[in-house]
């Protein structure tokens, strides 16, 4: 009966009920959005780590880690490619020999890691040639070229063509120096590293380094779907035995950093959205509830007792909630999806930032779990926020609330 | 009349001005304090990052940051020192003289940066002592001795005790070559540093690279919510510009500028989406107050109440009731924010450890800038004032008969 009551009530007056029903609909949409957002957000730094800098999974010697010397190799590493590369999960593989040491210009020195690449993966691999600025991506063929960051050629005074000193120590712990020729400069979005990293031909260092043919410190592997990571790392125990394999989250902790600061800022966000949310829907609820005065006390006249006018007031919100939630989640899956394809554009709102070489494009996202969360907590908070407007009503004395007008 | 009118009419349904005002209170009360972590978040992130490296200010010898080699180094002054400090906002300074150096121990050599710094200043600034894992800090500034990252220790593979040997260049090309001994390890949160850090007392930094009274750098620490740029002005004025430049961080590090620059237009968005939900919650009331003043609007105009003035009314009320929330709001907000200020909310579990490794202090700060109170209380303002049209728009269309009898 009471169910009956309280569902014709909301219809009778339907633009408070739309006003509740909006408020709601609203509540889990802008919920929605802006957690999809935010996570579209960080997810565009995040892919910009991996699919720029770090790749999925790295492979190392056990100890390269910690010593970052060159002579912690990985053996056979042609071999060990070619069966990564015969694997249809994985989207690229490369291999890098390793060093750490000193650049040095006629005018000033600096410590950089030097990276012995091989120019065609990293290609697919970190897509390096699309950040060269100047000069051409290992075009010339000669085994003396490097690959230096626009911000390490500012600072060493140092211009295209110029001729640099790499000094570094061998396997044998001898210091090596060997004369480079810049073929090209490149500018990164991660400026800090443009200053540290420069790029060699990898059979070059590798003699350099007295290293025997095919061995190298680094195995880089990009995977095709994420969620095959955990396959992919096991597959790759199977083929390096003895490497140290370690995921992008392992690799960088500071992405780790990024994704917790992002739950703990998701649990804040919806927070202040869905208090925003409660006092809508209180005030609207405590109005119609104080407007109905006359009638429930009509109700209480003839009889209905306090609890069950508690009851209807609070199957009332309910009624309403429940409309209102699928319609908020639909047109916030809608909103996520339509944005997911095209993207929101930041650089309308920020005419510098594309000129940073920030990607401006942020394609928000969500996972299925966040949604739940977000539809639950609106819908708990909506039934609280009907508590107070429902007491209100109990307070109500029959006899007064006739008269009033 | 008419102003004494909607006051009136205000006062005499109390409870639904106290709704709206309410509604207005918790608009003004969000948008602050969601501003203010925001705002909040990137201070602290700044804070943390400036008192490991450049300070909020460098003051550097004119022509250094092109050139960064020691030989454009600067005699120290303790004059500067004090026209520095005579600045209300700036709160420390760090003398530090930084070269670069080849840092040896048993057979492996590694490029290390070489801070000089004072032990006690550069203490009370990032609490650096405290990021000891073993043996002990430089305690001042003539201490024979050097504190280093672990990262740098554990690729030297050298221990607390052992004599580390550094190598670089000297004032006016001298050669610069010393033995040390490692007296302290310490954990820093950036990995960077970390790796590749030495810090010694500042004397030591000199005698070794003969540059006696020699500075790299004077860093300024400020108060976190001064206006950069404002200050930068200022101290450029006291101190000769002809001898001295002086460096914001954002200047010196422009790629941290330019995240929180990529990162805060994003939050514009956000914060777009949070004014929506306010103003549909301010919608909804105003709606409702309509409907529930239609029987009393409609024996006004039938009694002959002209139907503009009726909505100048209700537009007056409006403002006036948002005016009372906008105000209690503020007062509110800057309530919350001193409180949150005095006692922080600190991080636990996880996210406290590794906001920890980091370096990164683990609390949630408000920035209490006065420029957020002023901006959000506007904004809402503004939105309250333009959805109260809508009610004047309804009378406008009031059809009196049919409202009487609603």
């Amino acid at each position: 009966m009471l169910f009956q009551i309280a569902w014709r009530n909301i219809w009778r007056n339907k633009s408070r009920s739309l006003v509740v029903i909006s408020s709601i609909i609203i509540g889990v949409w802008a919920g929605i959005f802006i957690l999809s957002f935010a996570w579209g957000m960080y997810k565009n730094n995040i892919n910009e780590s991996v699919y720029r800098q770090l790749s999925h999974i790295q492979i190392h010697h056990p100890t390269f880690g910690e010593e970052n010397d060159s002579k912690f190799t990985i053996t056979n590493t042609d071999e060990k490619l070619k069966q990564f590369q015969s694997n249809a999960q994985i989207a690229s593989v490369s291999s890098r020999v390793i060093s750490t040491g000193m650049i040095t210009s006629p005018t000033t020195a600096s410590g950089v890691k030097i990276y012995g690449i091989n120019p065609a993966s990293e290609v697919t691999q970190i897509r390096l040639n699309e950040y060269v600025r100047e000069g051409a991506y290992f075009e010339t063929g000669k085994e003396n070229e490097i690959l230096i960051g626009e911000k390490l050629a500012k600072k060493l005074k140092v211009k295209l063509k110029s001729k640099v000193v790499l000094t570094f120590t061998n396997t044998e712990a001898e210091i090596i120096s060997g004369a480079f020729r810049i073929g090209g400069l490149y500018r990164s979005k991660n400026i800090s590293l443009d200053e540290v990293n420069v790029y060699v031909q990898q059979e070059h260092l590798r003699e350099l380094l007295e290293l025997k043919p095919s061995e190298s410190n680094e195995i880089a592997i990009l995977v095709k779907d994420e969620e095959q990571l955990e396959a992919i790392k096991n597959y790759s125990r199977t083929v390096v035995s003895k490497g140290k394999i370690e995921d992008w989250k392992e690799l960088s902790p500071e992405l780790g950093m990024i994704i917790e600061s992002f739950n703990l800022y998701t649990y804040i966000i919806s927070g202040i959205i869905l208090l925003a949310l409660t006092f809508g829907i209180i005030n609207t609820m405590l109005m119609s509830v104080l407007e109905r005065i006359r009638e429930l006390g009509m109700l209480m006249a003839i009889g209905l007792n306090k609890s069950k006018i508690f009851i209807m007031i609070m199957l009332e919100t309910f009624y309403l909630t429940v409309i209102g939630c699928p319609i908020g989640l639909l047109v916030g899956w809608l909103t996520v999806t339509v944005l997911g394809k095209t993207g929101i554009n930041l650089s309308m709102f920020s005419e510098g930032l594309a000129s940073y070489g920030f990607s401006s494009i942020i394609y928000p996202a969500l996972d299925q779990e966040k949604y739940v969360i977000i539809v639950t907590m609106c819908l708990i908070t909506a039934i609280l926020s009907a508590i107070y407007p429902a007491y209100k009503a109990l307070q109500l004395n029959p006899s007064e609330a006739i008269r009033k007008i | 009349m008419l102003l004494k009118l909607a006051w009136l009419n205000i006062w005499r349904n109390k409870r639904r001005t106290i709704i709206t005002a309410t509604s207005v209170f918790f608009a003004v009360l969000l948008a602050i304090i969601f501003r203010s972590l925001t705002e909040g978040v990137y201070d602290n992130m700044i804070h943390n990052v400036v008192s490991y490296s450049s300070g909020y200010l460098q003051v550097h010898q004119k022509g250094y940051w092109d050139e960064q080699s020691i030989d454009n180094t600067f005699k120290e002054d303790e004059q500067l020192y004090q026209e520095l400090l005579k600045n209300p906002n700036v709160t420390h300074i760090m003398p530090r003289l930084q070269t670069f150096a080849l840092a040896s121990y048993g057979e492996k050599t590694r490029g290390v940066l070489v801070l000089g710094i004072d032990p006690v200043k550069e203490k009370a600034v990032n609490n650096l002592h405290e990021k000891i894992t073993d043996g002990q800090y430089i305690e001042t500034v003539n201490d024979n001795a050097v504190v280093l990252g672990e990262g740098l220790a554990s690729q030297l593979k050298l221990k607390v005790n052992d004599t580390l040997v550094l190598l670089g260049q000297g004032y006016h090309a001298s050669s610069a070559a010393a033995k040390f001994r490692v007296k302290g390890l310490m954990k820093l949160g950036a990995i960077e540093l970390n790796n590749s850090v030495v810090y010694m007392p500042l004397q030591q930094s000199q005698y070794m690279h003969g540059a006696e009274g020699r500075l790299t750098s004077v860093s300024v620490m400020l108060d976190k919510t001064t206006d950069l740029e404002k200050l930068k002005q200022s101290i450029q004025e006291s101190i000769d510009p002809e001898k001295y430049e002086v460096m914001t961080w954002k200047e010196m590090m422009p790629e941290m500028d330019q995240f929180i620059e990529a990162d805060s237009t994003g939050h514009y968005i956000i914060i777009g989406v949070l004014y929506f939900v306010i103003s549909f919650g301010l919608f909804g009331t105003l709606l409702m107050m309509i409907f529930e003043r239609k029987h009393e609007l409609g024996i006004l105009i039938a009694i002959g109440m002209k139907k503009h003035l009726l909505a100048i009314i209700l537009l007056l009320e409006s403002a006036m009731i948002s005016l009372i929330g906008c105000f209690t709001g503020v007062i509110a907000g800057f309530l919350v924010i001193k409180w949150f200020s005095a006692y922080p909310i600190h991080f636990t579990g996880e996210l406290k450890e590794v906001y920890e490794n980091y370096g990164i202090e683990s609390i949630i700060y408000f920035s209490s800038h006065e420029k957020i109170f002023i901006v959000q209380t506007l904004i809402v303002l503004l939105l309250s004032i333009l959805l109260a049209f809508y009610p004047g728009y309804k009378v406008m269309k009031l059809k009196p008969v049919e409202a009487i009898n609603s």
